[in-house]
């Protein structure tokens, strides 16, 4: 019998391919930067991680695991052993999105692998799927197809709360919570893997969406026989707190993800297209504050999270680096920016009293 | 009237220290680690720094490490000068006049890291040119500036990984010009009040050393100015072209 693993210093898997920023941090807490000079093997209780780069690993039974950028997998126990059934391999997927297909070799028994999210528990039978989580822990589970569109496994996703099996291609289950049950299997159309990456934190495939709506719905009806006495009953939701108010997108509505770090090239020129026509769009208000060729919160040509502070206006930019401009907002100020895929002027109110240039090259 | 006061003495190796009589010059000539300075210059025209105050001197010889200065200068056309070597070391410098003259080149014949400086100027037309790191290499760097006043003129230059800088700016046509270089994390933060403002931020961040995971530029700006003109330039290279 032999143990890889047993051995710190024993390698159980090579990174194959990566972009971008991405570390492995060993047991012992050392960070290792990856680079096209310098590419560590994995070891036992590494935790790969990826910031604005990705990364494929590959296990020694060619079990792959792939993280997009801003995931976090805890390798915790990977064994292997010539009797498959006394091998092991435990991951925790701590956050973003990472696919794991599972060995061809077939040196672990399927049932010795244990995928974990700080929600759910993933068992897996001949499995190829995606999993991404959120800084809630919140799950979200895709099992998908083999090379000839039929289903690569079997997929159980479960927790204290209850379970679901997954059999279809690209069929899917969201988990918010340990103590919330797995979404009933939904199949989400037009998927492909290639679409599936952090995007889903911030917006859910409808399917799934719709799903968690029903399942919230389906809780209320329960009868709760004396609970669903009302004892509180009042109007004031009558009261529409929620109306849009371009303003109320403050710093804790951006998301960090919605930055676009890996830019294609047919995307900037087709971008800077649509830029430049966006020069003549229409300007935005909110009372003595107006913006144009932009809008309160995330705009996706320029990258700017836009928001109100104190009274001040925030724009805030975080791609290859982070640019946090806060003016007044009853400041003119024109702010012309100059960044992979996007060149353009932004003006708070009419612009024409100060003017700040940013300029941001790799 | 000319106030000087010089702590810790016993621990240095060499002091040199000369009072011309025309211009109040203080020339300082220093070897040795754990130097603690404290000047206080009051008056008009005092001079600290370099042996005869014109670009061919020899500079202000200082080099040890874990030096500590506290410098205060108050009054009008003061001027402090010199190169000097420190690693570890803290700066409190503060101005209180006009039309002073800063011009520091820290890391003139070796590595000046961990350095924390805190600077308060009160005045206007005040000059100042500080250089970090050009020449040899520096790390971590934690810069406050502190400035009420307007016609100030700053042009600061680091070349140094883990650099922060927190620079409050109050007053009228003030220009401003920074360069952050090398690898490593670099973050400024400005707060900027004042009119007609001319603003520089040069960030360039370079390529991540070996287990560096946070290579990074982070600019922040609070500006509150009619007529400014603000330049940011964010390079993910070590190349300023």
């Amino acid at each position: 019998m032999f143990l890889i693993g047993s051995v710190q210093a024993d390698p159980i898997g090579d990174i194959i391919e990566h972009t971008g920023n991405a570390t492995i941090t060993r047991e012992q807490g050392e960070q290792l930067a990856i680079s096209p000079q310098y590419i560590p093997q994995i070891q036992l209780n590494d935790t790969a991680e990826t910031i604005n780069g990705r990364m494929l690993i590959e296990f020694l039974d060619k079990a792959q695991l792939s993280l997009v950028e801003h995931t976090k997998v805890f390798i915790d126990k990977v064994y292997y052993d010539p009797d498959p059934s006394k091998s092991a391999m435990t991951m925790k997927f701590v956050l973003g999105t990472a696919r794991f297909a599972s060995g061809r070799l077939g040196m672990v028994n399927k049932n010795n692998i244990d995928l974990q999210t700080p929600t759910a528990q993933i068992a897996v039978r001949g499995t190829d799927f995606t999993t991404t989580v959120d800084e809630l822990g919140r799950t979200l589970v895709v099992l998908l197809p083999d090379q000839y569109g039929n289903p690569s496994g079997v997929i159980d996703v479960f927790n204290e709360a209850g379970s679901v099996t997954l059999t279809e291609p690209y069929a899917a289950t969201m988990v918010s919570s340990i103590s919330s049950v797995p979404t009933q299997s939904i199949v989400i159309q037009n998927l492909t893997p290639a679409l599936i990456d952090n995007m889903f934190i911030v917006s859910p495939p409808q399917e799934i969406k719709d799903r968690i709506q029903e399942q919230v719905q389906d809780d209320i009806n329960v009868d709760q026989g004396l609970l669903d006495i009302d004892f509180l009953e009042f109007n004031d939701l009558e009261t529409d707190y929620l109306a849009k108010d371009e303003l109320e997108f403050t710093e804790l509505d951006v998301n960090l993800l919605d930055a676009d770090f890996l830019v294609d090239v047919l995307d900037i020129i087709e971008e800077l297209v649509r830029t430049t026509e966006q020069l003549e769009d229409e300007q935005v208000g909110t009372g003595t504050v107006a913006l144009k060729n932009a809008v309160f919160g995330f705009n996706k040509d320029s990258q700017y999270n836009i928001f109100e502070e104190d009274g001040d206006i925030v724009f805030y930019r975080n791609v290859n680096g982070t640019i946090r401009l806060k003016l007044k907002s009853n400041a003119s100020v024109k702010i012309s920016t100059f960044v992979e895929g996007f060149e353009g002027d932004i003006l708070l109110n009419s612009g024409s009293n100060s003017i700040i240039v940013i300029t941001q090259q790799n | 009237m000319n106030r000087i006061l010089l702590g810790l003495i016993i621990l240095l190796p060499s002091i040199a220290m000369a009072q011309a009589s025309d211009d109040n010059e203080i020339n300082i000539d220093q070897t040795g680690d754990t130097l603690s300075l404290y000047i206080d210059q009051v008056g008009y025209g005092n001079k600290l720094g370099l042996d005869n105050f014109s670009s061919g001197s020899s500079a202000m010889p200082i080099i040890g490490t874990s030096l500590s200065f506290d410098i205060d200068q108050i009054g009008n056309q003061n001027l402090l000068y010199g190169t000097l070597t420190a690693s570890s070391s803290s700066y409190t410098l503060s101005w209180t006049g006009d039309s002073n003259v800063w011009d520091w080149l820290i890391g003139d014949t070796g590595s000046a890291d961990s350095s924390n400086l805190l600077v308060d100027i009160t005045g206007d037309s005040n000059s100042m040119d500080f250089d970090q790191g050009s020449l040899f290499s520096a790390e971590r760097l934690d810069f406050d500036l502190t400035v009420i006043g307007s016609s100030n003129i700053f042009d600061v230059d680091v070349e140094a990984d883990d650099v922060i800088w927190n620079f409050d700016i109050t007053g009228d046509s003030n220009n401003i010009n920074t360069l952050q270089k090398d690898g490593g994390y670099q973050e400024i933060n400005l707060i900027l009040s004042g009119d007609s403002a001319d603003v520089d931020i040069n960030q360039l961040s370079g390529t991540c050393a070996q287990g560096v995971i946070t290579c990074k530029g982070i600019i922040t700006l609070d500006v509150t100015s009619d007529n400014a003109t603000i330049h940011i330039n964010q390079k993910d290279s070590t190349n300023d072209t």
